[in-house]
Order: structure tokens, then sequence, then C-alpha cells
């Protein structure tokens, strides 16, 4: 009985308080939308007018929306975007003579995308024809089927779910199927201030995915891989914010959003690029042969762009070249991270790396979280504690270690960094347009616009004050949903107006990329030849550009740790690798397996950091005591040998939007059984398969095999016979190696991993049933921008092995070990030959 | 018959060995060729280039004294440091861009780059400052430890001597305590009358206790009620909010749940049982006769009765107050006063049998308080009593055990474990507190600088502990 209510009393502690967060139903724009789409009888929306334009790149024209009273015009737009489907439809509204902006907001494609060209393609006989592809269009009313391959594969407004939310003249302008659920006020308790100036503004559309049954995307939620059906529950909600120890398998909202769902089966994946910045639900609805998926926001124009491939990697592809591609990272990010809220002052800082070097595990950054400031006042050091941070970086930058610190976008009020950002009206502004005033960390304070480009020289301009030239100090933006303690589902209001007089309603989910991308300019203003190095909590599609996120406040649970994988992968496959959780677990104190199970599964985290509640007990890799400190120590020196693989796999990130840890469904999608494996992954194209342990007292792994390749073990890195069952003890990390693959590693341990740069590679290569591999590596400074580089494929065939290289920058080999046999004796740039009977291995 | 292979000639050195080590690796002539062999492994032979070839051949390493080629190496590679002490460097350190002058002041662990230069004269100039500063130091700290031993010694001897006067008074106290009583004996019978002063008192006595009784309860209720709104809100308050004075208030409501001394449920037995046995006392002294035994129930009404129909009837004036009647206060005074010595000399005899450190060093500090803002936090230690953290005590001093101070009994933490330290004493200019850490939940571990733990410094430990300032290289 006693332990019961001890038990419960924690639970009621320690769970997300959903009441804060609004259900759909609650949701005005959702709860219409449902409505709508249970109520709709025949889509009154019929395409009236189209024209395509002479130079064959651009058909315009308008949609007639049938009101019992009148006709609403709406107009519409198709393109070709870098050789995929685009499809706007918008507007005219009358002017009402508000503060508020009166038009849809139109500008996401502005913040999400990088420089597009339009293709050219052909309209005849209402279809529409680009590369092998073909949309028919239906007039009346508007429906699009998409062919590729001979098949259609996708319907849009098959269901009728086609919802344009007009702006309303009168009170009997509506049809009798919509609704007018929280129109004009908003009655979920947060958000009863709202004045919804606009009204009812919303959209919803329906998406027919003939023969997928397994979708994934839309991060960010605590949730599986693979998407679920939401038919008996919430849908899928995209909403940035700050949410307070979420709870896993939910499909509440967290702190980014990226509006892409994909999905694939044998010779098709597709990708719905829902372009929306707005809160958003998605509903899914899996039928037998097809899935439904139902989008709806709140407001802004209606866009979206279709991405039909052959395979789930060319999506990503077509996406990058939309969304931009990850900048390849400084060398130093893909290392170990070492955060804590608070490394509290110079002395602990120092000490805590000095203890790295003492029991020889290397590390690249440290971590200082809102502590090191006085008061919270961003741009200033407390000088008690931080008397003197230049001094320190310098101590850590003898060991080649770099210094993280936090800069949110909530600026304290009543200092002169806060008084030149209302001097300058560069804040986020309320309802009145006047300066916007919140609560967050330091108390009162203002938020800046980041939408505003009379902001960023601002920004540059106390980062580079506060930074100065310090080559060894990056940054750390946390906060941005924009997390606002006072403010309605921990955020900012949603009739704030930013720049263009634009509600925040419209922008929501793009604050985040906003504020980031401004940091990130500020970095490159700083010094245009270092990588900078940003991460950030809150993202939108474009994020991948310029920054690494993390997974939020997670807590020391099996279950946390778990679900870090699904979400990790679903960030990859939307084009946003550079993600991690917390190793260890944010809130509360993990036990000494669960910590060491979390680093051998963290190394393979492509953001890895450690970091830890202010409240938690110091868990930095020696404090748990050996043999857990060398089982860390081995996990952690792993990932520096295994660096060469990452630095490669970002690259090729970088020109193709492959992810760096990949599901195993996407070179296999022949084989029915693993489309929705969420617990093993490989790395790129390395052919190095994962699963970690992420059960307590675990010592069996059953390995889910995707093709009828040889796979070897490759247990903590080390190349071994072909795979078989075997227990794994605290120490090993389950890993196999997948027969014709050629890795690179760094085998030395270096103190960090600028100081590896000298040292040489060992190949690692694992023969494939007819004595072949292959494998690539890139090599470069690892911190400029330089062209320096050079692109290295390695070969082994009929007994030799040979590599050739693109580009001059100068790399070493040390040593091959073919299927675990060693081999010195070769030279650089000539064809060897190994006298190895490698069946003999198998 | 090896000695005939064995080279004459020697070679130049090997890079990274020691002068004394160089012969391990004098090459022996195989069929006119120059080899050698691991240093625990003679079956592998190596040709003498690939010693320092970048790549690892031995298992223990030996070929690789001068690279990092091997994980395992059987000695650290070894800088010459000329005009200063030699160092031996871990290989991992080689060629790696750094200049670990702490080690190789003469900037030979990055041999292959060459991007170090030799710094020994000015780190030698640096050392020799330390030494002679470090030397300085601890001669005069150690003057200093010998006044904080001898204060201790002093304290001790202080004690001791109390210890004896106490000792010494003890007789003296009880005869005076014994004549007291004889006295009073003879006294007994004219007392009486002792409680005719005191009857209207006792009824008084019993009304406030009955009102002070109504009060708490109506106390009680309150404080249950606002129990309840607090627990509500601590257990159901939005902390997105982050208000501060929400979260602060929340957090001292759960440390004041966590510290609340368990409810005494009933204390009307406690209080009847005192009235009963001073009833019983007064019946003693009175001898009237009234032998009804009180029950439970009727107690309060029965002792009521006895005592205002006993004492209330007799007319005042016959009360004639005696002298005797002021020796058992006398009397009581110097029992107690001599439990409080009995007391104060077993506290001096367990506190000379505690361990305080070496040379009963703590004992000096018996009275230190050190405060320290620290961390946002502020520190009171008394050494040998309780540590404070802002109102918090963190714990009382337990004892001195393997070098380090151990303190208990602290305000328990919510959901934890009673708060708890350790000190530990550094060698330092002192005493000041340095550092705080919370290596367990509710666990506190201090350092405090002090010059009562020098001892007599080597060589060895100065130049362990040598630091070099990088801004004057």
């Amino acid at each position: 009985m006693n332990l019961w209510l001890i038990l419960s009393l924690f639970t009621s502690i320690l769970a997300v308080k959903d009441y804060l967060f609004k259900p759909c139903e609650q949701n005005g724009f959702c709860n219409r939308n449902k409505h709508y789409s249970k109520n709709v009888e025949s889509s009154p929306y019929n395409i009236n007018e189209i024209n395509f334009n002479s130079e064959g790149n651009f058909i315009s024209g308008i949609i007639h929306k049938s009101l019992p009273s009148r006709t609403v015009k709406l107009p519409f737009e198709i393109s070709i975007i870098e050789g995929n489907f685009r499809f706007k439809m918008n507007e005219n509204r009358q002017d009402i003579n508000s503060i508020v902006n009166i038009n849809r907001y139109d500008e996401t494609p502005k913040w999400a995308f990088i420089n597009t060209t339009n293709d050219q393609f052909i309209y005849k006989n209402k279809e529409i024809i680009y590369r092998d592809h073909k949309v028919a269009v239906q007039f009346n009313p508007v429906k699009f089927t998409f062919y590729y391959k001979g098949k259609p594969q996708l319907i849009i407004n098959d269901k009728h779910f086609l919802n344009f939310e007009h702006q309303l003249l009168n009170d009997s302008d509506l049809l009798p199927f919509e609704s007018t659920y929280n129109t004009n006020s908003d009655d979920f308790p947060d958000s009863k201030n709202d004045k919804l100036p606009l009204g009812r503004e919303s959209i919803g559309l329906d998406f027919t995915l003939l023969e997928f049954n397994h979708l994934y995307g839309i991060p960010e939620h605590a949730d599986s891989f693979s998407l679920k059906d939401t038919s008996n529950s919430e849908p899928y909600r995209l909403y940035n914010v700050d949410i307070f120890e979420y709870e896993t398998n939910s499909k509440l909202p967290m702190y980014g959003s990226i509006p892409l769902l994909v999905t694939s089966k044998p010779e098709v994946s597709l990708g719905i690029f829902w372009v929306n910045s707005a809160d958003t639900y998605i509903d899914i609805n899996k039928g037998k042969d097809s899935s439904l998926v139902h989008f709806m926001s709140e407001n802004g124009i209606l866009e979206f762009i279709i991405i039909i491939e052959e395979k789930p990697q060319l999506v990503n592809y077509q996406y990058g070249k939309i969304t931009g591609f990850s900048t390849l990272p400084n060398l130093f990010s893909l290392g170990y991270h070492q955060c804590r809220w608070n490394y509290n002052d110079e002395g602990d800082v120092l000490d805590i790396h000095s203890k790295f070097d003492q029991f020889e595990i290397p590390y690249d950054a440290i971590w200082l979280d809102i502590e090191y400031a006085e008061n919270k006042k961003y741009f200033t050091w407390n000088k008690e504690t931080f008397p003197n941070p230049e001094k320190m970086m310098s101590v850590l930058d003898r060991t080649g270690r770099n210094l993280i610190v936090i800069i949110d976008p909530h600026i304290k009020t009543g200092y002169q960094i806060s008084d030149e950002l209302l001097a300058k009206e560069i804040t986020i502004k309320d309802s009145q347009n006047s300066t916007y005033f919140g609560h967050c960390w330091p108390g009162e304070s203002v938020w800046i616009d980041t939408l505003n480009p009379n902001s960023q020289s601002y920004w540059n301009n106390n980062h580079l004050q506060f930074m100065k030239n310090n080559k060894n100090l990056h940054l750390w933006n946390d906060m941005n949903e924009p997390s606002v303690f006072n403010g309605p589902e921990t955020s900012s209001p949603k009739d704030n107006l930013h720049f263009g007089n634009y509600e925040h309603r419209s922008i929501h989910n793009l604050y985040g990329l906003t504020y980031h991308e401004s940091t990130y300019k500020s970095l490159i203003n700083r010094n245009s030849n270092i990588r900078p190095f940003i991460l950030t909590r809150s993202y939108f599609s474009g994020s991948q550009r310029t920054s690494a996120m993390w997974t939020g406040d997670n807590m020391s649970k099996w279950e946390y740790l778990k679900i870090s994988i699904p979400m990790i992968l679903t960030s990859n496959i939307v084009n946003f690798p550079f993600s991690g959780a917390d190793v260890g677990g944010f809130f509360g104190n993990p036990s000494k397996e669960l910590l060491t199970r979390w680093y051998q599964t963290g190394i393979f985290y492509p953001f890895f950091r450690a970091h830890a509640h202010i409240d938690s007990r110091r868990r930095e890799p020696w404090v748990v005591g050996d043999p857990y400190t060398g089982y860390i120590r081995d996990a952690i020196r792993l990932r520096y040998k295994l660096l060469p693989v990452f630095y490669t796999s970002f690259y090729i990130n970088s020109i193709n939007g492959t992810p760096v840890i990949k599901p195993i469904y996407y070179e296999n999608l022949d084989n029915g059984d693993i489309y929705d494996i969420d617990d093993e992954f490989f790395i790129s194209d390395t052919g190095i398969l994962v699963k970690p342990i992420t059960d307590e007292a675990e010592s069996k792994v059953n390995w889910i095999i995707p093709d009828d390749s040889i796979y070897y073990d490759f247990t903590n890195g080390v190349l071994s016979g072909v795979y078989k069952d075997r227990e794994y003890g605290l120490g090993d990390i389950p890993m196999l190696l997948k027969g014709g693959s050629i890795i690179p590693m760094k085998l030395r341990y270096r103190r960090s991993s600028k100081l590896m740069k000298y040292d040489p590679y060992t190949i690692v290569i694992a023969l494939d049933k007819d004595g072949k591999a292959y494998g690539e590596l890139y090599v470069d400074d690892g911190e400029s921008f330089n062209n320096d580089h050079a692109f290295i494929k390695f070969k082994f065939e009929n007994k030799k092995f040979s590599y050739c290289i693109d580009g001059d920058y100068l790399f070493k080999l040390e040593k091959l070990i073919i299927n675990g046999i060693t081999v010195t004796n070769f030279k650089n740039n000539t064809i060897v030959d190994f006298d190895i009977d490698y069946h003999d291995e198998l | 018959m090896l000695l005939l292979f064995l080279l004459t000639t020697v070679l130049s050195d090997i890079i990274g060995v020691s002068p004394e080590d160089q012969h391990l690796y004098q090459p022996e002539i195989i069929n006119g060729e120059k080899k050698w062999h691991c240093l625990n492994d003679s079956s592998i032979i190596l040709n003498v280039n690939q010693i320092n070839d970048d790549i690892c051949d031995c298992p223990d390493g030996s070929d690789e004294p001068g690279t990092n080629a091997c994980p395992v190496t059987p000695f650290k590679f070894y800088c010459k440091n000329e005009g200063f002490i030699p160092g031996y460097i871990d290989q991992f350190k080689l060629n790696d861009g750094v200049c670990d002058y702490e080690i190789c002041c003469d900037g030979s662990d990055e041999y292959k780059f060459e991007n170090c230069e030799n710094k020994c004269q000015e780190i030698n100039r640096q050392y020799q400052e330390y030494k002679e500063e470090t030397q300085k130091f601890v001669k005069e700290a150690l003057k200093k430890k010998d006044s904080i031993i001898n204060q201790a010694k002093s304290k001790r001897t202080q004690l001791i001597n109390l210890w004896n006067k106490l000792e010494k008074s003890l007789p003296m106290k009880k005869m005076e305590i014994n004549n007291l009583k004889l006295e009073a004996e003879s006294n007994q019978q004219h007392d009486l009358t002792v409680f005719d002063l005191l009857g209207d008192k006792i009824v008084n006595l019993i009304e406030r206790i009955e009102n002070h009784k109504k009060s708490t309860i109506k106390q009680q209720n309150s404080i249950q009620a606002l129990e309840k709104i607090l627990d509500r809100l601590s257990k159901e308050y939005n902390p997105n909010f982050n208000d501060l004075a929400v979260k602060d208030s929340i957090h001292k409501f759960q440390h004041y749940v966590s510290n609340k001394e368990e409810e005494v449920s009933e204390d009307i037995h406690e209080t009847n049982q005192v009235l009963h046995d001073l009833v019983e006392k007064a019946k003693e002294l009175t001898h009237s006769g009234d032998s009804t035994e009180p029950t439970f129930g009727n107690m309060f009404h029965h002792y009521f009765k006895t005592i205002i129909g006993t004492f209330l009837t007799k007319p005042k004036d016959s009360v004639e107050p005696k002298s005797s009647t002021d020796l058992s206060p006398k009397i009581g005074a110097l029992e107690k006063e001599l439990a409080e010595y009995e007391k104060r000399i077993d506290d001096i005899k367990n506190n000379l049998n505690m361990n305080f450190g070496p040379d009963d060093i703590l004992r000096a500090f018996d009275s230190l308080r050190i405060t320290k803002k620290l961390g946002g936090y502020h520190y009171i230690i008394n050494i040998l009593g309780s540590i404070v953290q802002d109102d918090i005590l963190i714990g009382n001093f337990k004892e001195y055990k393997d070098g380090k101070l151990y303190y208990n009994k602290g305000a328990r933490c919510w959901n934890g474990p009673q708060r708890s330290a350790e000190v530990e004493f550094q060698c330092g200019k002192g005493p000041e507190l340095i550092s705080v850490s919370e290596p367990e939940k509710c666990h506190y571990y201090f350092i405090i600088k002090s010059e009562a733990w020098c001892n007599e410094i080597t060589d060895e430990e100065i130049t362990e502990n040598f630091k070099i300032n990088y801004d004057l290289l």
C-alpha cells in the first residue's frame, strides 16, 4: 500500500502536464477541420481558370469555392521546383483596418528553402508531365493524381478534405459542413487572451498514398519511428514547444518540427512536404491498400511539394536540393561533448578538463549552461565565477578543446543589451505592436525578432564583443521555440507580432530556425573561415544547414534510452542528421548500468553529448568507477576510432542527403518484414550495423539481418569471424560489419579529435561472398571552409587492395585489417597482392 | 654463442629512449643484416629500421618507443630537457601538435613537426622560483603548524586542568547536599501546609492548559488546511512557468515536509500523569486521608475536587512558611549542578579520547569558524561543530577518520537522505574553504586549505606540483 502510494506520487510528479497543451478537440482549427472532414458531402472547390505560361514552367489559375450565397476566388500556382511538384493556393483578402498584416503568410520558403530553380514541364490534356512523372488534374472538384512507373501513387483531395477557410464577409457566409468553433475567441484556459484578429483562416488537405503502409518523418515526437494510425488517438501535432518532462510514445508536440512525411514501398518512395510554419496536426489512417494522411494548419497559404522517387535516399536528395543539405560539421563537433547544468566556475571547468586526460578519455568540448552569465544576462560573464574566461579558453585550446556557451533569445530587461534591443525596436511585439514582455530564466525578458532584417547587425555586434577572437568558442541556442514561461503552452502568445506585422501564429514553427540562423551569420561575420558549431533545440525545415539539434529534456530511464533511437532515426531521414539525445538522461540519476549502456548507444548518435540537470548527481565518466568507467572509456574511444567513418558520412550527407544513421529498410525495400525496425541501424552506407542494448540486464541481441550478405562480428569495432549468436557483456557494444565493406578508422588514442589529425588510417576490410569490398574516406583540415580535401575510394578485388584519390589533401595509411588479419607491408597508392584465403574465414 | 652475433659498434641513439636504456636497442647481426628483437619476445626479429617506423610490431610495444603506433609501451618517451629535469611522456602525446612543456620543456615530444621551441631555460627559471617560494612557504607553514600544534596541546592541557578542578570540587558539593538534606529531614513534620499557597495556582494552571489545548487544536486545523493547499500546489503547479517565487516556495515546503517532526497524537496522558504525580506528592505531604483511588475517567474531576477540597477550605493565615521550605530548591539546584559537573567530566574524558588527527591538531580548531560564499551558497563551517549552507544544516561533526572529517545528521533532503558531509584538509595558506562539491545526492565534499596539513616537502613533490605559467613562455 505504502509502496503504491510512493509510486503514484512519483508518476504524478514526473509526468508531463498534458493539460497545458491543446488537444486537437480544443484547438479551434483542428476541431473545425476534423468536423469538416467528417461532414463534408462534396468538395466545393473547382478549378475555374488555368493558364500555362509561355516559358513552359508555370501554371497559374483560380479555384472557385462555391458558397450558397457567393463564390470565393482562390488563386493557385503550380510549378516544378528542382524536379518536384509544387502547389500554392492563396486568397485575396479585404482590408479590415487592423495592425495585423492582412495577407496570408507566404514566406515560409524564404526561411526553409535555399535558392532553387523552376524546371520546364509539359501541360496538356489536363496532365502535367515532368521528368518521368505525370500528374492528372481533375477540375471539378479539384483533384490531383500522381503517376509514377505507370501507376497511380498518390491522390490529393480524393477524400474532399480540402478546406480553405475563406475570410467571412457576413455570418451566413458558410457552408453547412463548416464549423464556427473558436473562430473569434479561444476557450483553452491559457489561450483566452488570444484576440484572433483575423478570425478563422485554417487550411486542410488529404493525401491518399496508394499501396503505402509505412510512413515516417514529421518530427519531433517521442514516438516510434514508423508513424502510427491516429484514427483512435490524437493526431500528430507540430507546434514547437518547451515540453517539460515529456513522455515517451506520445504524439504531443515537442521542440522542433519538420513537416516532411515520407513513405516507401518496393520501387517507389514518396515525400509530402507541407510548406507551412503555423500550428499543424497530421491525422493518419492506415487502410488495407492505402494510407490516408490529413494535414491541417491554423493559417498561412496552402502550399506543398510532392517528391516521388525510386528510393528513399533520392527523396532525401530532392528535399535537400530544396531546403539545403547539412554543412559539413567542424570535425571537433563530432567528438564527445561534456555538458552539465552547470559547471560552476573556471576551476570546475579546468578540473573536469584535466580529469579527462588523467583518466585518458578523449573529449572535444566542455559546455556552460545558463549559470555562467551574470544573472542570466547573455553576452556577460559572472565575474565572480568566471573572472578570466579568455585564459580558461586558452588552456582548453592547448589540447584542442572547445568551449560551448549558451545564448538564448530571451534577453533580460534592464541592461545594456536589452536596452539596445528596445531602442532599435527589433523585439517581438504584442498584439498592439508594443514590445512584448514575458518571463523566462532571467525573469522579465524581451525577445529578439530574428525575422526582422534589422536585428542581424545588432546580433553581429554583440557576438563580436562577447566572443572576441576566441577560436575555440562555439554556441548553444536553447529556448528558441520560443519558450515563454508565462505564455500559452509555454510559448509566445499567437497574436504577438513579428516583422512585417505578421502574427506569431503564422511563423511560430520557424522562429527557432530564424534565431539559430541569425547566430550562424553572426559567427561567420566574426570569422568566415571557421565552421561554426551551433546546437539548437527548436528547428524547422532548413535548420540542418547551419545547426545540430538534440532531443531536449529526457530522463534517466531505460525507456528514454530506447526511444532516443527512433527519434534520431526520424531526424536523419528528414535530412537533419546532426542529432542526439542527452547521454545519461537529463532529469534524474541513471544507474551505473544504464549510464554505461547509454554511452554505448550515444557513441552512435551523430551528435554525442552527455548532459545532466542541476539537481542530478555528478556523473562524468570517472565518477561511476570501474569497471563502468573502463567500459565508458572504451565506448568513447571507439567513437573516436570511428570519427573518419562519421566524418565521411557527414560529408556524403552534405552533398546528397544520405542519412548518417540509416534505417535498415532503406536499401532493402523488397524485404517487407523490416520496414518498422527502429532499434537497429546502419551508419550511412558504410555497412556498419548497430543494435544498442537498451534493456536492463540484457545480454542477448536479436539481430535482424536485412539482406543475404555475409555479416561479420564487429563487436566493439573489432573485426572477427562471421557473426554468430553470442552473449554481450556489459563492456560489449553489439556491432556487425556487412561483407563487402571497407571502412577507415583511426585506432590511436589522442586527447581530442584535433590531435588525431596527423595519425595514420587503419583500413578495415570485410569481404563479401565474391571476395570483394568497397569503401570511402573524406579528409580535409576539419575546421575551415578551404576546399583542400581528398576523397578516397577504396577497392578490394581479386585479392588486391587499391584506392584512388580525388583531391590532394595529405593522408597516411598505417595498416589493413582484412577479415580480422592485419597487414602492414604495403605502400601508399600502389596495388598490393594479399595472399589471404578469405574463404577460410567464412 | 649468442655473443658472437652481438654488434660491437653503437648506433645513433634510438629516439625516445633514455641513455640508461639505449643498450636495449643494440642491434645484432644475423646473416649479415642488422637485426633487433622485441624486448619481451626474442622470437620476433625485426630489421633495425623497423624501430620507430610508426608501425607497431612488438606485442609489448618495445619497437616504437618514439612514436604512438603501439597502444602500450614498456616505458615512456624520454625528453632530455637540457638545463632542466629530464622528463618521461606518454607516447600518445607525441607529435600531436601540442607542446607538452610540463613534461618536455625542450619540445622534443613534437620532434616530427619541430613546432615546439625549447623553453627549458624559462621553465627552469619558473621552476626555481616556484621551488624557492614553495620551500619558503613550507618553512613558514611549518612554523605556523607548530604553533597550531602548541595551541592544540595547550587546549588539551586546559581541558585536563578543568577536569581536575571539577573532579576536586565533587566531594565538597556532595557533602553540602548531604548536610542540606539532613537539615531538611529534621524539618519535615512542618511541611503540611505547602500546597495552601498553590491551590488557586493549580486551578489556574488547569484552566490554562484547557484553553491552550483548544487553541492548539485550532492552530493545528489551520496548519493542516494550509498544508493541504501547499501540497496541492506542489503537485499541480505548472513547472514550465518557472516562477521563481513559486518554485522556491515549493522547494521550501518540500523541505519542511521532509523534516517535519512526527506528530504526538495525544498528550492528554502525559498531562494527566503530571497532574497525578503532582497530587500524589501533595497527598504525601498533606496526610489528607482521602484515599479514593482516581480512575482515568474521573481523574481530572477527582484531583480537581481533592485539591480544591483539601486546600482551599483551609484558612490562608494558618500557613506559616518555614525556613525548611527554602531548602528543597537549594538541594535541587545543587544536585543539578553536581550532575552537570559529572556530565562535563564525562564529556571531557570522551573529548580527550577522540581522534583529532595527527598531533591532536584539530583540537586547535575547536572554535574555528570558516565562512565563504561559493557557487551561490553561503557556507558556515564550525570545524568541530556544524556545517550550514544558507539556512540548512548540512551536518554535525561526527568523527575524524582516515584523514578526513565526517559530519552527519543534517537536515533531511526532500525524497532523499539526511544531509551529510566530508571535509578534506590540504596544505596551503589558510584556513580557507576552497571548494564544495556534491558527489552524491545530499552528501557534500569540502576542501579546506590550512598550514596545519603541511609537511616537509621533497624535491620530487615540488617537481610534481610545479605548474608552468604559459603566459610567460
